[in-house]
């Protein structure tokens, strides 16, 4: 978020002038004045980029549950109920300020009998995942969960979305 | 030292960074395929009919009917039937079929199976498609006797296993 502070307007010459240690700098203070202003408000927009969905390819309507990895790979089955398919960890991207830190958070809910839970990255560990966006203003990170499936309320269907919400603080 | 006037000190105080942590929400979603969970009901029992207590073999073709391999071991039957079942699942997915086990009462034994799964006759391991979300399977297999350790009685168990999964 970006701030402006009317700087300029607020400096007198004259009050100035009248504080010993100021007087020296005095001609050079405005202009001191407006370069700090620009560089301490201007804030990069900090947001997430997804990469790769997460996805978990097939599974039979079946109770059960299924461990994703975060390297395109299904780590457990107990119940049997997964069926193969094209299977992809996430993958996101945080931009934001160079240089700043960033806390993540996640939250997913269940829906129509699919839920999410035990979420892993290879940026740290939950609940507090705190990410260094580096010199270039940004991280990516893997995303690997497990996938509950209830199926006295689940539905036969192809693409059925698994939601989640990742929290980011940022200052 | 001399104190900063009034004017300065806000000039300061607003130019100094100010910490302010900031928190968004980013709903995302992941993506999975749910399928019908695969089930198999039978709809004719496979029966071949009446053997005798002979050392010997009969076959149970895909068309309700007994082939005698020799040693006259058929003994015909009203109820010769070759196994009918319907396996459900998600339309129009395949499904590898398998079979898994088989085992006869004490002397007689099942062995040979063939499988018509909507492309004719075939043998496990085969396929078929779920169309319409329905597959049917008709099954016939050979029955061979040992009279040493057969036992005569009516309605001796035959059983066998079929596995089938989503490929």
């Amino acid at each position: 978020m970006q701030s402006n502070i009317p700087v300029i307007g607020l400096l007198q010459p004259s009050s100035v002038a009248r504080s010993g240690f100021l007087a020296r700098i005095c001609p050079v203070l405005p202009v001191l004045l407006l370069l700090i202003a620009s560089d301490c408000c201007g804030q990069g927009e900090t947001g997430i980029i997804e990469l790769a969905t997460l996805d978990f390819g097939a599974v039979r309507d079946h109770d059960g549950q299924v461990t994703m990895g975060l390297n395109d790979n299904i780590l457990a089955d107990p119940a049997g109920i997964h069926l193969g398919g094209y299977v992809s960890s996430g993958r996101l991207r945080i931009v934001g300020e160079p240089h700043s830190t960033v806390w993540l958070r996640i939250f997913a809910y269940d829906k129509g009998g699919l839920t999410l839970s035990r979420f892993e990255t290879d940026a740290g560990t939950w609940p507090n995942l705190f990410i260094d966006l580096g010199p270039i203003g940004e991280a990516n990170f893997k995303l690997g969960a497990d996938l509950r499936v209830k199926s006295h309320r689940t539905q036969p269907g192809e693409d059925q979305p698994l939601y989640y919400v990742i929290h980011l603080i940022h200052e | 030292m001399r104190r900063l006037s009034r004017p300065i000190l806000l000039l300061l105080a607003l130019l100094l960074p100010i910490g302010t942590a900031q928190a968004v929400d980013f709903p995302l979603t992941g993506v999975v395929d749910v399928y019908s969970d695969l089930t198999i009901t039978e709809v004719t029992q496979m029966d071949f009919g009446i053997v005798l207590d002979r050392d010997g073999a009969v076959t149970l073709t895909l068309a309700d009917a007994i082939v005698d391999g020799g040693n006259g071991v058929a003994a015909g039957g009203a109820t010769i039937a070759s196994g009918d079942y319907q396996i459900s699942g998600e339309t129009g997915l395949v499904v590898d079929l398998s079979l898994v086990s088989a085992t006869g009462a004490t002397g007689l034994a099942l062995n040979n199976f063939t499988v018509d799964a909507g492309a004719g006759s075939a043998t496990f391991p085969t396929s078929g498609t779920l169309a319409s979300g329905n597959l049917n399977l008709v099954v016939g297999a050979d029955l061979t006797v040992t009279a040493a350790q057969a036992a005569s009685g009516q309605n001796q168990a035959l059983s066998f296993t079929i596995g089938v999964t989503y490929q």
